[in-house]
C-alpha cells in the first residue's frame, strides 16, 4: 500500500494533507495536533500529501497498489 | 444522524473543473449556487492531475476544417460534429477565463505566466503525419491549478460543501429537484433542494490503475439514471499506459512531444508492433498484443535527448503532473537507460459517454444539466479525439451547464418536499449502516475489478466474454448490492460508490452487447471489423419499468464521412492485417 508513513516528529499539524487527500486517508489527532494515516489501505498513490507537505513529514512508496491483472 | 437542509438556485455535484465552471457562470447570472464534492474542491476531479488545454485559434494558424475533418476521422464517423465546433469555437474564450481566473499558463518561451489575449502560448506540435496534423495543446503552468479555481468559486460568492458524498437526486412531479447524501466525515443527512442541479461528477472508472481516476465511480451518471435520465455512449471506454512496477502513469506522451521520434514499443519478440501505425489514437494496440501472447511489452528508451527529456519531465514535476521522476528513482527504474514493462489499463469511460445532453448540456429530465466527463457528447467517438480536448470540454460543458441551469432555475415555479419523500431518500442512503453483518464496499470492488479489468474482458472483447462477465455483476447486484454492510461513514462512501460502479458496469457491458461490430478503441472479436452498414450509429439506455432499454440511433447523414472511400483509408487505425 503506498502511503507508508506520516512522521509525527516532523509533522507540523497544518492539514494541507488532510484537505488534500482525495481518499480521505489521512486522518488528524485533535489531541496531539498531527496528521495520521487513518484509512491505509485506500491510498491510490497521487502523492498529493507528499507533494504538498511544507515539512517533508509524508513518504509514499512507489509500489503499485492499484490492481492490474497480468497479461502475460 | 441529524439532518442538515441546504436551499439553493443551482446545485452543482462534483468540484473538478467542469463543477467549478458551472457554479462560476451560474453564479455570474445571478444564481445562488451551492457545490459540493465527496473529496475536496482544489485536490480533486482528473482535472487536478491533467496537464493539457486544448485551444484553438484560427489566427495562429489553426485551421478549421482540417480540424473537423481531424476529429471526423479520429472520431470514425460517429463523432458529435455540433460538439466538435463547439469545443474548437469556444476553447480560447474558456482559455481566457482561466487566465482570468488567475490560471498561469507556459509561454512560447517556456516561461510561466499570463499570455497576453493576442499571445500564442506555448503549445505542443506533434509530428505532422498523412492522418494528424498538429497538436493545438497548451499547458497549465501551476500544480495547483484547481486551487487556484476553488478561489475563483468562492470568491464569486458560492457556497462549497466538502467532503459531502451526494448519492441520489431528489425527484417531484418528474424534475430534479436537488439531491441528498452525507458528510463522509460527520456523518450527517444532508438535503440540498435546488431549482436546478448539474451533474459533473466525472467518468466512470472502477477505480482504475491510471493515475488521477480513482475516485471516479460514475456517481453522477448513475444517479442520473435512476432519476430517469438517458445514457450514451457507454460501451466505449479507454486504456490507459501504466508502468507496471510503479504506481505512476508514464510515458508516451512527453516522449513524442520532446523527441523528434517516438521511444521504441517491442514486445517479447522484440517486435516494434506500433511502427507502421499511423499517429491515431493507438491505444488498442496493446491489448491486442497481449491477446496474441506476445507480452511482455517493454518500453524502451531510444532516440531521445535524454538530458533535455529529464529536465522537461523535471518541470512537469514541479508544475503541472505527478512527480515522475521521483517516483520512478524511488521505485529504480531508470527510463533513460533500461527497457522496463508498460501496460495498457482499462479506465472506464470518460469523455466521450455519460449523461445524454443537448447543446444547452440539458438532460431529459427537466431541471438536471450535465458536464464534463459525466456529460455524454459524443464528442470524440471512440476514441479519444485530441490531447487536451478532456480540459477544454470540462470547462466548455461546465460553462453551458452552469448557463443553462441558471436561465432554467430563474423561470422555475418554487416546490415543496414533503416528510415522506426525504424518508425514502435517508433509508437508501443510510441503509448499509444498519444490522450487523453483509458484504464489505472493498470486498464488491475487489470482485468488480477482477470481473471487468482482465484485458480479455473490456478491450480485447466477445460475446461470450460479455455475457459471463454480465452474469457476475447481475449476481453482485442481486447479492452483493443488497447486502452491503458499512462499518462507518467513510466505509459508507465507498458502499454507494460500489453501488455505482456495478450498475455502471451492467449499462457498459450490455451496451458493449449491444454494439455488433468494432470501431475505434472499441474492439469485439467476434465482430473484428466497421460496420457501416449497421453501426453508423449511437447506443442509448434509460431504466424503463425497472429495466435498461437499450436502443440505437442513426447519427446525422452529414457526420458519416465519405463512405464511398476504400475501407483502409476510412480507417487509418488497423486493427491487425484485416
Amino acid at each position: 500500500m503506498p502511503i507508508e508513513k506520516i512522521d509525527t516528529e516532523r509533522c507540523n499539524g497544518c492539514e494541507i494533507c488532510v484537505d488534500g487527500c482525495p481518499m480521505d486517508v489521512i486522518g488528524f489527532d485533535g489531541e496531539s495536533k498531527k496528521a495520521f494515516v487513518k484509512y491505509k489501505k485506500d491510498c491510490i498513490a497521487c502523492y498529493n500529501c507528499e507533494q504538498d507537505c511544507p515539512v517533508e513529514a509524508v513518504y509514499v512508496s512507489p509500489q503499485r497498489g492499484t490492481m492490474i491483472p497480468p497479461a502475460w | 444522524m441529524s439532518e442538515r437542509r441546504v436551499k439553493t438556485d443551482v446545485l452543482v455535484i462534483g468540484g473538478g473543473l467542469a463543477g467549478c465552471f458551472a457554479a462560476v457562470k451560474a453564479k455570474e447570472l445571478n444564481a445562488d449556487v451551492v457545490l459540493t464534492e465527496k473529496n475536496y474542491v482544489g485536490k480533486t476531479g482528473c482535472s487536478h492531475y491533467a496537464r493539457d488545454f486544448m485551444v484553438f485559434k484560427e489566427e495562429w494558424g489553426d485551421k478549421f476544417d482540417e480540424w473537423m475533418q481531424q476529429f471526423s476521422q479520429i472520431g470514425e464517423y460517429i463523432a458529435d460534429r455540433r460538439w466538435d465546433e463547439i469545443i474548437l469555437r469556444e476553447s480560447y474564450p474558456r482559455f481566457r477565463d482561466l487566465i482570468s481566473w488567475g490560471e498561469p499558463f507556459y509561454k512560447k518561451d517556456g516561461t510561466v505566466g499570463f499570455p497576453e489575449p493576442e499571445e500564442e502560448p506555448f503549445r505542443l506540435a506533434f509530428r505532422k503525419t498523412k492522418y494528424r496534423r498538429t497538436a493545438v495543446i497548451s499547458k497549465f503552468g501551476a500544480r495547483h491549478k484547481m486551487l487556484i479555481a476553488r478561489k475563483k468559486v468562492i470568491d464569486s460568492g458560492c457556497k462549497i460543501l466538502d467532503r459531502l458524498m451526494i448519492t441520489d437526486l431528489l425527484e417531484k412531479d418528474g424534475r430534479v429537484v436537488g439531491a441528498v447524501g452525507f458528510h463522509t466525515r460527520t456523518g450527517e443527512f444532508y438535503v440540498v433542494e435546488a431549482k436546478a442541479t448539474v451533474v459533473s461528477s466525472g467518468g466512470l472508472g472502477f477505480r482504475a490503475a491510471p493515475y488521477g481516476r480513482q475516485f471516479n465511480t460514475g456517481d453522477g451518471v448513475t444517479m442520473g439514471y435512476r432519476a430517469g435520465a438517458v445514457l450514451t455512449s457507454m460501451e466505449f471506454g479507454q486504456g490507459m499506459y501504466v508502468v507496471k512496477d510503479c504506481d505512476t502513469v508514464v510515458i508516451d506522451g512527453p516522449v513524442a512531444e520532446i523527441g523528434k521520434k517516438r521511444d521504441r514499443v517491442t514486445n517479447a519478440n522484440g517486435e516494434e508492433f506500433l511502427n507502421e501505425i499511423p499517429h491515431v489514437p493507438i491505444n488498442i494496440l496493446w491489448p491486442l498484443e497481449f491477446h496474441k501472447g506476445r507480452g511482455p511489452i517493454y518500453h524502451e528508451p531510444y532516440g531521445v535527448d535524454r538530458e533535455k527529456y529529464k529536465e522537461e519531465l523535471k518541470k512537469f514535476d514541479e508544475t503541472a503532473e505527478g512527480p515522475w521522476i521521483t517516483m520512478l528513482d524511488r521505485a529504480g527504474l531508470d527510463i533513460f537507460n533500461d527497457r522496463f514493462e508498460q501496460y495498457m489499463a482499462f479506465s472506464g469511460n470518460f469523455v466521450t459517454g455519460g449523461l445524454r445532453v443537448n447543446t444547452s448540456c440539458e438532460t431529459n429530465v427537466p431541471g438536471l444539466y450535465a458536464a464534463g466527463d459525466a456529460s455524454g457528447t459524443n464528442y470524440t467517438g471512440p476514441t479519444y479525439a485530441a490531447l487536451g480536448s478532456g480540459m477544454a470540454g470540462a470547462s466548455i460543458t461546465g460553462y453551458r451547464a452552469g448557463q443553462g441551469a441558471a436561465q432554467f432555475a430563474q423561470k422555475v415555479k418554487e416546490f415543496k418536499l414533503d416528510g415522506s419523500e426525504v424518508a425514502k431518500y435517508r433509508q437508501i442512503v443510510f441503509g448499509p449502516l444498519e444490522g450487523k453483518s453483509g458484504f464489505s464496499p472493498d470486498h464488491v470492488l475487489m470482485r468488480i475489478q477482477q470481473t471487468i479489468f482482465p484485458y480479455e474482458i473490456r478491450m480485447v472483447m466477445h460475446g461470450k466474454r460479455l455475457q459471463a462477465a454480465l452474469t457476475m455483476i447481475e449476481f453482485f447486484r442481486d447479492h452483493f448490492v443488497a447486502k452491503l454492510r458499512a462499518s462507518d461513514s467513510h466505509d459508507l462512501r465507498k458502499a454507494h460508490e460500489v453501488r455505482s460502479m456495478v450498475l455502471g458496469a451492467e449499462v457498459m457491458l450490455r451496451t458493449a452487447l449491444f454494439r455488433t461490430e468494432s470501431r475505434g478503441w472499441f474492439y469485439r472479436e467476434d465482430y473484428p471489423r466497421r460496420d457501416d452498414k449497421n453501426w453508423l450509429k449511437w447506443i442509448f439506455v434509460r431504466k424503463e419499468d425497472e429495466k435498461m432499454k437499450i436502443w440505437a440511433e442513426p447519427v446525422p447523414k452529414e457526420y458519416q464521412g465519405d463512405t464511398s472511400l476504400p475501407y483502409e483509408e476510412r480507417y487509418p487505425l488497423q486493427y491487425q492485417k484485416e
